[in-house]
């Protein structure tokens, strides 16, 4: 026994002395202005530079500027409701504007900073630093992106700010369009075609983004050049490279490894992992409806956490896709929610017992009839009974991967650039130049991917013959409503309808909250005051947009 | 480390005690009272660019260092206003703003100074009774022409947004039929226009900080209890507040904005041996 006693103390003794007696703490409490200017600290920084993006897609403020207040969506119950009423609250002091603002202008500075120090940086393989500096371009490029196409002309910086500074002054859009364009140039000169670093940008990305800028820049003065430039980078990615459409459309936002698929350029990058997943990709919340109070109904993580912030305008939910041939209506909208609490409920004026799996909600396209709605075991929303509590939920956010549906932070990527998106720029593209018959191509083969699968082979192909339009359909009324079918709810909207000039006009007929106040200066967001204030000599150096 | 302006206060503290009736015997009644009152002027003279208004950080040459700057509220657009509401983006029963510089729009520059978070004056009175053996103070204090901004009829907190969706406030909020100028007409489609206008409150107030009342058993008990002295005392902390504040906007304690104050009662014994 003692010796068994003794071999234990021994064991315990080994134990002890294998550990190290000193503790060394090497406690950073602050990070110095030098590291940005070590190789280490440089790469570091271009992380840092990427993830101002996640301040803006993946929470509600990208979503309510992009989303609310257009054709495509509205405001749900509990949306700020400011972005789609266009009232006076949307105004110079607005909080979700200074935010936009100010984020923007700190990725700015961010990207200013890699690119102004990087020449003065020794020890980084020369090429990798070049890869390095370009990223931080087409950061750059996309933070200005942002600003010019939401406030117009905005002050425009290419050096790293030291120390505080009181001036400011809006530069010409074109000028901010020329450095955007300088960056991107750059970014796909020097950027790989591929990284092993899955989320960096690569040089398709910078093609796709860069396509898009044209697109928009021609739209302020129907610039011939800027659509064929539009054009011709929008089919360099679409050619030159191993992405292609996936065969299912619903497969292009499945989660998991899904959402790194053959149609993804470029996405925001959100994880599991807690440590560096930030505030999360939240999207997932905000275009819910209230299922959960229904009766038969409880929340759970497959139908996620209803924020009711973003409900599809009838027109979107109800008019704009063809539900005979076009599958994307079905794959976008739920529409159906089965019984996840069984019981015995008081449904359309009686008593009805809902089992496990049993239909709980439909939300039909199309109006029915009192005797009809009655008929159900259900309850049914027509689009005359749909409210901004109950509607049908975009999909393609959802997260049921999080640990609990109460859950805010999703690890869902944020797709930001998908193939689908560059044959519609191609398409508006050459539609713009005048050359329907060389859209066409383009918006028949992301159509046919659309097809609704049919029960046999025959009735696939027949409903793949029957998505496909003709040259004389084209225009640009038609390719803004393909964009809603294909992008629907994908931060695309208010721009598309700024780029087109049809916001106005669209706000009018499809947005009913919108209607009445929505008018042409809104086009532009206003200036944020706080801008204006900070700035020697105010509103006469610093100029609010007009109407606000 | 830089500096960058340079502010000037200016004051007076007063006080005064009296004795206003002086016991005649031991046991005999005795008043006396403690006044003070505090008056301060703070103003900024130079701020980093010299004479020139930081307007980003809310500080104006000749101003104190908290001021409040914002849109001031008139009242409410009423039925008739229909047409001159329009003119400024705005509706009857929203709230109506001043056209500061009269230019027939509402903008940035039409804010104004509405106030600032330093009183104009603050004190306190204590009075002090005695009669035999019992003993008994009241003390008063005072604050008067600050102005806060209140977090309970922030539309942030949920509790003032007039939309229906959330448990509101109990405020005189503008119907058709009940035409005030103190709230806006509640609207299910959104938060009223410029909501931030009737968040701040004027913060003068007269409180009744504390009552206390004693009494002191004469030696001769106190001995037979092997004490030197014995007291049973009852006083109460914060028992009223008088405040616009609360009076007329269902507010809380403007002393301390944000949460209710406690009413506190103590009874005691000090015994000592």
């Amino acid at each position: 026994m003692k010796k068994i006693y003794l071999s234990l103390l021994l064991l315990i003794g080994i134990a002890f002395s294998a550990c190290k007696k000193e503790l060394i703490e090497d406690a950073r409490s602050q990070v110095t202005d030098n590291y940005l200017s070590t190789p280490d600290g440089f790469q570091t920084g271009v992380n840092a530079a990427y993830s101002y993006m996640r301040e803006f897609y993946g929470l509600e403020i990208g979503s309510n500027l992009s989303v609310q207040g257009t054709d495509e969506y509205t405001a749900g119950s509990g949306a700020d409701r400011d972005f789609t009423t266009y009232t006076s609250n949307l105004g110079p002091t607005k909080g979700n504007l200074s935010t936009v603002w100010t984020n923007s202008y700190i990725g700015i500075n961010t990207c200013n900073a890699l690119i102004n120090r990087a020449p003065d940086i020794d020890g980084i393989d020369a090429t990798l630093k070049n890869t390095r500096v370009a990223e931080a371009r087409f950061l750059r490029s996309q933070y200005y992106f942002l600003l010019v196409q939401m406030f117009g002309a905005v002050h425009l910086t290419t050096t790293e700010t030291k120390g505080a500074v009181t001036t400011a002054a809006r530069a010409p859009v074109a000028d901010v369009y020329k450095l955007i364009i300088e960056d991107l140039d750059f970014a796909i000169a020097n950027l790989p075609v591929t990284s092993n670093n899955y989320g960096r940008v690569i040089k398709p990305a910078a093609e796709h983004a860069l396509a898009k800028v044209y697109l928009t820049r021609a739209g302020i003065a129907n610039d011939a050049a800027d659509y064929t430039k539009a054009a011709e980078l929008a089919k360099s990615v679409i050619n030159n490279y191993t992405y292609r459409l996936l065969d299912n459309f619903s497969d292009v936002f499945a989660q998991g490894t899904g959402e790194r698929n053959n149609e993804v350029i470029f996405s925001i990058q959100y994880s599991s992992n807690v440590l560096t997943n930030g505030m999360g990709n939240k999207t997932h919340l905000y275009f819910q409806s209230a299922y959960d109070v229904q009766p038969g109904m409880q929340r759970d993580l497959a139908n996620g956490r209803p924020f009711s912030r973003f409900r599809p305008t009838p027109y979107n939910a109800n008019l704009v896709y063809n539900n005979v041939a076009d599958g994307r209506s079905d794959k976008t909208f739920k529409r159906v929610y089965f019984c996840n609490r069984p019981g015995t409920y008081a449904i359309n004026g009686r008593q009805v017992t809902l089992k496990l799996g049993d239909t709980a909600i439909y939300m039909p396209p199309f109006e029915m009839t009192a005797a009809q709605i009655a008929a159900k075991n259900y309850s049914v929303f027509p689009p005359s009974r749909v409210s901004d509590t109950m509607y049908p939920a975009l999909t393609k956010f959802l997260d049921p991967t999080r640990r609990d549906s109460n859950d805010e932070p999703g690890y869902r990527d944020f797709i930001l650039f998908r193939l689908g998106e560059t044959y519609l720029i191609a398409a508006e593209a050459l539609l713009m130049s005048g050359k329907p018959a060389e859209a066409l191509p383009f918006i028949n083969t992301l159509r046919r991917r659309a097809a609704k699968t049919g029960a046999t082979a025959t009735e696939t192909a027949a409903n793949k013959t029957a998505m496909e339009v003709t040259a004389a359909q084209l225009n640009i009324d038609f390719i803004l409503d393909e964009r809603m079918r294909e992008l629907n709810g994908e931060h695309q909207r208010w721009y598309d309808l700024v780029r087109t000039k049809q916001l106005v006009n669209r706000v009018k007929l499809y947005n009913v909250l919108g209607a009445p106040n929505v008018k042409d200066f809104h086009m532009l967001r206003p200036i944020p005051q706080t801008q204006i204030d900070a700035t020697d000599g105010g509103n006469s150096s610093f100029p609010q947009n007009p109407g606000y | 480390m830089q500096n960058v302006g340079s502010t000037e206060n200016k004051g007076i503290e007063f006080s005064l005690s009296t004795q206003n009736i002086l016991a005649k015997s031991k046991d005999g009644f005795s008043w006396s009272t403690d006044l003070n009152i505090s008056a301060t002027k703070e103003r900024i003279t130079e701020l980093s660019q010299g004479k020139i208004d930081n307007v980003a950080d809310l500080q104006f040459i000749g101003q104190p260092l908290t001021v409040y700057y914002e849109y001031k509220k008139l009242g409410i657009w009423q039925t008739g206003q229909e047409a001159e509401a329009a003119k400024y983006s705005s509706a009857v029963g929203q709230v109506r703003l001043q056209d500061t510089d009269g230019n027939g729009i509402i903008n940035a520059n039409d804010r104004v100074i509405l106030g600032t978070q330093l009183p104009d004056y603050t004190g306190g009175v204590t009075n002090r009774f005695t009669f035999k053996r019992f003993s008994f103070s009241a003390l008063v204090i005072f604050n008067q022409g600050n102005m806060f901004q209140s977090q309970l009829y922030t539309s942030g907190n949920n509790t003032m947004t007039l939309a229906g969706r959330y448990n509101n406030l109990n405020v005189n909020y503008w119907t058709p039929q009940n035409p005030t100028n103190d709230f806006p007409r509640p609207n299910y489609n959104g938060t009223p226009l410029f909501s931030n206008t009737f968040t701040y409150f004027d913060g003068s107030f007269v409180k009744i900080k504390n009552l206390s009342l004693g009494y002191d058993f004469s030696e001769v008990l106190a001995k037979k209890m092997a004490a030197k002295s014995f007291r049973v005392y009852a006083s109460v902390q914060d028992p009223f507040t008088f405040a616009p504040y609360v009076k007329d906007y269902n507010g809380t304690d403007p002393e301390i904005p944000g949460r209710p104050s406690l009413i506190t009662y103590t009874l005691g014994l000090n015994i000592s041996f």
